[in-house]
C-alpha cells in the first residue's frame, strides 16, 4: 500500500527526486510507476530501434525496402483488378493511406510480442514498469508509418503534378490523422500487453499472431474499398473490427477523400480504449507473476 | 550523526526512524524507505508438472494472474510468502558508507535491489533524495559489439542522469581504472573482470549522490582496487552515500562508517560500525559464518539484450541434442565371450600399501564442486564454533528457523552437504504416539533431487516398541561415506506392525533431523538407544530396474597407471555388503603365447591402496580379444570411497595397457555423476571374508552387446 507523497512532509523539506515503488497488482500503480519512469522512454525508444537492424548488411535500407516493395506488389497486381479499384482516388494513394495506419497494428503485433524478452535482460537489472517497453516498442511501427507517409506524400505530389489534382484533405481534416494513430496505438498495446507476456512462456502466440495479423489484414479495407463488400458484411466489417473505421478515418483526414461512419468510428474507439485499459489489467498483474515464472 | 538509534533485542522490527532526533540530524537523508515489504517468490506455483515445458509455465503464469493480488500481499493460496523484508522504516543519511549484513543473505540482497531500484518493493516507497545507481544497472545496456563507453553512455541514460554527466563521468574513467584503452573495444572482446571493473569504475566516476553494490571485493585489477578504497574512505567528506554488501563480513565492517543489521527481514540495529560491532558481535560472527550466495542474476555481467532478434522459432534447441546419451558408440567395445578360462585355483596376492602420495585427508578434494567445497567449509567452521558440536541440519521443505539457543538446530541447507562424509552422521525422527505399546517399523528413503525413486533404503531390523504415549525420537546412525556429493530428499515411512485392534494414531513430526554426536574429543559417538527393539539397523541398496545397460561408469587410464574418469552419469554407487562387484576390462592380444598380468587397485585416503592381483601372469595362447574380471564381495570393501584402477600388462608388447573398465553389480551396472572417485560402499563395517576370483575369457566367438551379463 503507498502512502501519499503529499500528506507526508519530507524530514529535510525537500521533494524526492525518485520514488520507487510497486508496479502491481493495481492498474493505477501502475499507471503511476509509468509515469514516474517516463524518463526511461527515450533510452528504450533507442533501444527497440537499434535492435531491429543489428547484424544486417543493409541496416536502415531495409526500412526502405520493408515499406516500398510489399506495398508495390500488392499495387501493381490488384490495380489491374477493376472491382477493386475505389471511385475518387488513384489506387495507390488509396492502398498507401491505409497502409501507413495499418503498419502500426501490423508491425507493432508481429515485433511487439517479442519486446518483453528482448528487454528481460534490462528488466533484471531495473525495476522497468513493463508498459513503458511496450509504448517505446512502438517507435518502430511509427517509424515505418513515417515511410508510408513519406510515401504517400510523394504520390500525392506525382498525381498533383501529372494530373493537376490534389489528393490532401484539408488542414482541420488532417488533424484527426494523429487521433486515428493515437488509437490504433493503443489497441496495438493492449493486445500487446498479453501477448508479448505469454510469449515469455509459450511460443507460439507468436505464430499465432502473425497468423492473426495476416487474415486481419485481408478483413480490413486496405487494398480495397469497403464498397465492393456486401452491405450485410460491410456492416459487420465497421463494427466487429475495429480497424476499419480507423483506416477509413485516416483515409478521410489523410486525402480528404471518402464518408465516415459515425457510429462504427464510435465503437471502435471505445473498443481501443477498452482494449487498452484490458492490457493495462493485464500488464499490472503481469508485473507480479513475470518474476516468478521460468523466463528462458 | 545519525537519524536513528540502535534497536535493543525486544524492538525488532519496528521502525527505527525516531521523530525525537530527527532535530538532531545533521545530515539530510539521502534515501527514506517507508514500510517497505518484499516477499520471496513461491517454489512453486502448482503441484502438478507437466511434460510439456510450455505448457507447464503457461499454467504457472495463469496460476500467478490469478493470485496476483495474494501475491502482492505476501500470500499464496492463504499461505504466507517467505518474507525477505518486513515491514522496514529508515532513514539513511548523506555521507555514509553503510554496510548491509544478514544471515543468509537473502534480505541483504532484497534490500540492495530495492533500494537500487533493481527490483520494485512488493509494499511500500523507497524515496530518493538524490541521484542513485547501482553497480549493477552499468551494464543495463549492453551490446556485445558496440564499445563500453556507447553502452556505458546508454546504460548511464537508463538510470536517468543527463548527457554531460554521463560524459564527464567517461573522461574521468582511464585516471580511476588505469583501464581506459578498453573503453573503445567492443565489449565482447573484453574479459569479464575488465568489464567488471569498468563497470565500478563508471558508478564511481558518474556525479552520483548514492551508490549501491553488492560485493564490497568486487574490484579484481589494483588500480581499480585502489580507486574503490580511495573512494570509500573520502565519500563521508564529498557528502556522497555507498550501500554496499558482500559475502565477507569482515570486508563489510572494514569498509563501512554504519552497519545495518538486518535479522529475519525486519532491521535489528543501524548504527555506527564500532557500535554496531560491540552491542551485536553474536549476530555478526553467525552472519560471518554463513556463506550466502549473491543472486548471480544481480551480480552478473552481460549482454543484457536479446540476442534472439533473428531466431528461428522452428529449430530445434540445440540444449536438447546435447543431452542424447552417446554412450551406444560403445555399444560393442566389450563383448563378452561365451567359454571363459578359468584360473580359480591360482592363489591371489592382496597387497596393501600405505597412500604413497598426495594431499592429507583433510585437504582432500572431495567435492569438485567449490561452491559445495565453500559449504564445507563454513561447515567446519560451524562445526568447530559450536562447543557442544551441534551441526544438525533439517532437510527438505521445512520451515528454515534458526533457533540459537536451543540443543536443535532446525535450518534448511538445500545446497550443502549434511554433514561431513567421513564422520556420517545420525538421522532422527521424532514421532509422538498416543496409545501404548505400540509396535513400530520406521523406514527412511533418500532420494536424489533430481532423480526418480529412492537410492538408499533404511529400516529398522527389528520391531520398535514405545510402551507409553509420548515423544520419541528414533536415531540411526549412518555410517562414514555412505553418502555421496549430492542433496537429498527424504521420506518417512512408518509401519504400525499387528495392527489387529482400532487405528492407530501416530503423529510424525514435520521434521528429520540430523545430528553428529559428539564426545568431549569431538569425536562422532554412536547414539545410544533405549527404545526396545531398536536393534542396528541395515541399509540396502534400492535397485533400479529402469537402468540401461547405457549407463555406465568408465574409466580411461593413463599407460603409467593413474586413473581418470572419461564419463560419468546420474546415480549413487551405493553396494550393500552381500553383493557381488565384478570390475572387468577387455584386453586385445596380438601375438600367441603371450603372458598376461593384470590388477585391481582400490585406493581409500583412509587405508591406502588395496590391489588384487595375478601373481603370475597368465599364459594367452591364441591371439584374440579377452576379457579380465575380478568378483569382490561389497562387504569386503567397507564404506568408503575408492579410486580404481584397472591394469593390464601384456609381456610380449612389454607395454602396459590400461583400458576402460566397467564396475557391474546384480546384473545392473553402477553409474555415477561426479567425474572423480565414485563412491563404493556397504553397509557397516563387518569382518571381512575373502572371496573373489578372477576369470579370463576368450573374447573371439562372443560378441555381446554392452551391459548383459558377463
Amino acid at each position: 500500500m503507498l502512502t501519499k507523497t503529499a500528506a507526508i512532509a519530507s524530514p529535510n523539506e525537500r521533494r524526492p527526486i525518485f520514488i520507487i515503488g510497486p508496479l502491481g497488482p493495481s492498474p493505477w500503480v501502475h499507471l503511476r510507476s509509468a509515469w514516474r519512469n517516463r524518463y526511461l522512454m527515450g533510452p528504450l525508444c533507442y533501444l527497440a530501434l537499434a535492435v531491429t537492424y543489428r547484424f544486417t548488411i543493409l541496416g536502415w535500407w531495409w526500412l526502405i525496402i520493408r515499406v516500398t516493395l510489399p506495398t508495390l506488389g500488392l499495387i501493381v497486381i490488384f490495380q489491374h483488378i477493376g472491382s477493386l479499384q475505389p471511385r475518387d482516388l488513384p489506387y495507390p494513394l488509396f492502398v498507401i493511406s491505409g497502409m501507413s495506419l495499418w503498419t502500426i497494428l501490423g508491425v507493432g503485433l508481429t515485433q511487439g510480442t517479442r519486446r518483453m524478452r528482448i528487454v528481460r535482460g534490462i528488466s533484471f537489472r531495473l525495476a522497468l514498469p513493463k508498459i513503458l517497453a511496450l509504448v517505446a516498442g512502438m517507435a518502430l511501427p511509427g517509424v515505418y508509418a513515417l515511410g508510408f507517409l513519406l510515401l504517400l506524400f510523394g504520390g500525392i505530389a506525382y498525381y498533383y503534378a501529372t494530373s493537376g489534382t490534389l489528393f490532401i484533405g484539408s488542414l482541420w481534416q488532417l488533424a484527426f490523422f494523429p487521433v486515428s494513430l493515437l488509437l490504433a496505438g493503443m489497441l496495438t498495446v493492449g493486445i500487446l500487453a498479453v501477448t508479448s507476456v505469454v510469449f515469455l512462456v509459450a511460443r507460439d502466440v507468436r505464430m499465432f499472431t502473425i497468423f492473426l495479423v495476416q487474415c486481419w489484414f485481408y478483413f480490413t479495407p486496405i487494398i480495397y474499398p469497403l464498397d465492393v463488400l456486401p452491405k450485410a458484411w460491410r456492416g459487420a466489417v465497421l463494427f466487429l473490427n475495429p480497424m476499419a473505421p480507423l483506416i477509413e478515418l485516416s483515409r478521410w483526414s489523410l486525402l480528404g477523400t471518402g464518408t465516415l461512419h459515425l457510429p462504427s468510428l464510435l465503437t471502435a474507439s471505445a473498443v481501443c480504449l477498452g482494449v487498452f485499459w484490458l492490457g493495462l489489467c493485464f500488464m499490472s498483474r503481469a508485473e507480479v507473476a513475470i518474476p516468478l515464472l521460468p523466463v528462458k | 550523526m545519525l537519524t536513528v538509534s540502535t534497536l535493543s533485542e525486544d524492538s525488532l522490527g519496528d521502525s527505527v526512524t525516531d521523530d525525537s532526533t530527527t532535530a538532531q540530524r545533521a545530515q539530510p537523508t539521502i534515501v527514506e524507505l517507508i514500510n517497505v515489504s518484499k516477499w520471496a517468490a513461491p517454489a512453486r506455483l502448482t503441484t502438478r508438472s507437466r511434460q510439456n515445458d510450455a505448457l507447464q509455465s503457461l499454467i504457472e503464469l495463469c496460476v500467478a494472474l490469478w493470485q496476483a493480488k495474494n501475491l502482492s500481499k505476501g500470500v499464496l493460496f492463504s499461505e504466507p510468502l517467505d518474507t525477505l523484508l518486513d515491514d522496514l522504516s529508515l532513514q539513511i543519511p548523506a555521507g555514509c558508507v553503510v554496510g548491509v549484513v544478514d544471515i543468509g543473505g537473502r534480505s541483504r540482497t532484497a534490500f540492495l535491489k530495492v533500494v537500487g531500484n533493481v527490483q520494485p518493493p512488493s509494499r511500500g516507497e523507497v524515496r530518493l533524495y538524490g541521484r542513485a545507481g547501482s553497480v549493477a544497472q552499468a551494464e543495463l545496456f549492453s551490446m556485445p559489439h558496440r564499445t563500453c563507453r556507447i553502452n556505458f553512455a546508454n546504460s548511464a541514460k537508463l538510470t536517468g542522469l543527463q548527457a554531460a554527466d554521463i560524459d564527464a563521468g567517461l573522461e574521468r574513467i582511464p585516471s580511476f581504472s588505469g583501464l581506459g584503452e578498453y573503453l573503445d573495444v567492443p565489449q565482447r572482446r573484453l574479459p569479464k573482470w575488465v568489464s567488471s571493473d569498468l563497470a565500478i569504475s563508471l558508478m564511481c566516476c558518474l556525479d552520483l549522490d548514492l551508490l549501491i553494490t553488492e560485493e564490497v571485493s568486487r574490484p579484481v585489477s589494483d588500480a581499480v582496487k585502489e580507486s574503490w578504497s580511495e573512494y570509500l574512505r573520502s565519500a563521508p567528506e564529498k557528502k556522497k552515500t555507498v550501500v554496499l554488501s558482500g559475502k565477507r563480513v569482515e570486508n563489510i565492517i572494514a569498509a563501512s562508517t554504519h552497519l545495518l543489521l538486518i535479522d529475519k527481514g525486519r532491521i535489528r540495529a543501524f548504527g555506527p560500525t564500532q557500535e554496531i560491532c560491540a552491542d551485536h558481535m553474536p549476530f555478526l560472527e553467525m552472519a560471518a559464518t554463513t556463506v550466502s550466495k549473491i543472486d548471480d542474476r544481480f551480480d552478473s555481467a552481460g549482454s543484457s539484450i536479446s540476442d534472439e532478434e533473428d531466431e528461428d522459432l522452428d529449430a530445434v534447441d540445440n540444449e536438447d541434442l546435447d543431452a542424447v546419451d552417446n554412450e551406444a558408440d560403445h555399444e560393442s567395445v566389450f563383448p563378452v565371450a561365451e567359454t571363459p578360462l578359468e584360473i580359480v585355483e591360482t592363489p591371489l596376492e592382496v597387497t596393501e600399501t600405505p597412500v604413497e602420495s598426495g594431499p592429507a585427508e583433510s585437504d582432500l578434494p572431495l567435492w569438485e564442486d567449490g561452491r559445495t567445497r565453500l559449504s564445507f567449509e563454513a561447515h567446519q567452521f560451524h562445526v568447530a564454533a559450536r562447543a557442544q558440536g551441534l551441526d544438525a541440519r533439517t532437510l527438505k521443505r521445512l520451515d528454515h528457523s534458526y533457533d540459537y539457543e536451543s540443543d536443535l538446530c532446525r535450518l534448511m541447507c538445500p545446497e550443502r552437504p549434511l554433514f561431513r562424509r567421513e564422520d556420517g552422521g545420525n538421522i532422527m525422527i521424532p514421532v509422538q504416539t498416543f496409545v501404548p505399546n505400540l509396535q513400530l517399523r520406521p523406514e527412511l528413503e533418500l532420494s536424489l533431487t533430481k532423480q526418480e525413486g529412492p537410492v538408499l533404503r533404511i529400516r529398522a531390523r527389528d520391531n520398535i516398541t514405545v510402551s507409553d504415549p509420548s515423544l520419541v525420537m528414533l536415531e540411526t546412525p549412518l555410517p562414514p561415506h555412505l553418502l555421496a556429493n549430492e542433496r537429498y530428499a527424504i521420506s518417512v515411512g512408518l509401519t504400525v506392525v499387528g495392527d489387529s485392534g482400532p487405528p492407530r494414531v501416530l503423529g510424525l513430526k514435520d521434521s528429520v533431523k540430523f545430528r553428529v554426536r559428539r564426545d568431549d574429543n569431538d569425536v562422532p559417538v554412536e547414539p545410544n538407544c533405549d527404545l526396545h527393539g531398536s536393534a542396528s539397523w541395515e541399509f540396502e541398496r534400492c535397485t533400479d530396474e529402469e537402468r540401461t545397460s547405457d549407463t555406465a561408469l568408465w574409466f580411461s587410464f593413463a599407460p603409467d597407471g593413474r586413473g581418470e574418469v572419461t564419463r560419468s552419469f546420474g546415480g549413487i554407487p551405493i553396494v550393500s555388503e552381500f553383493e557381488e562387484l565384478r570390475f572387468s576390462t577387455s584386453l586385445v592380444v596380438g601375438e600367441p603365447n603371450s603372458e598376461v598380468s593384470a590388477s585391481l587397485d582400490l585406493a581409500t585416503p583412509a587405508s591406502g591402496t588395496i590391489r588384487y592381483a595375478l601373481p603370475t601372469p597368465e599364459k594367452i595362447t591364441e591371439p584374440g580379444q579377452y576379457s579380465v574380471s575380478v568378483v569382490l564381495r561389497g562387504k569386503e570393501l567397507g564404506p568408503s570411497l575408492f579410486r580404481v584402477t584397472m591394469t593390464t600388462l601384456t609381456r610380449a608388447s612389454a607395454e602396459a595397457r590400461v583400458l576402460p573398465i566397467r564396475v557391474q553389480c546384480d546384473g545392473c551396472l553402477i553409474v555415477s555423476r561426479e567425474t572423480g572417485p565414485h563412491v563404493l560402499t556397504a553397509g557397516k563395517p563387518a569382518a571381512m571374508e575373502l572371496d573373489r576370483s578372477w576369470n579370463v575369457r576368450s573374447l573371439s566367438t562372443e560378441r555381446t552387446r554392452l551391459g548383459t551379463a558377463c
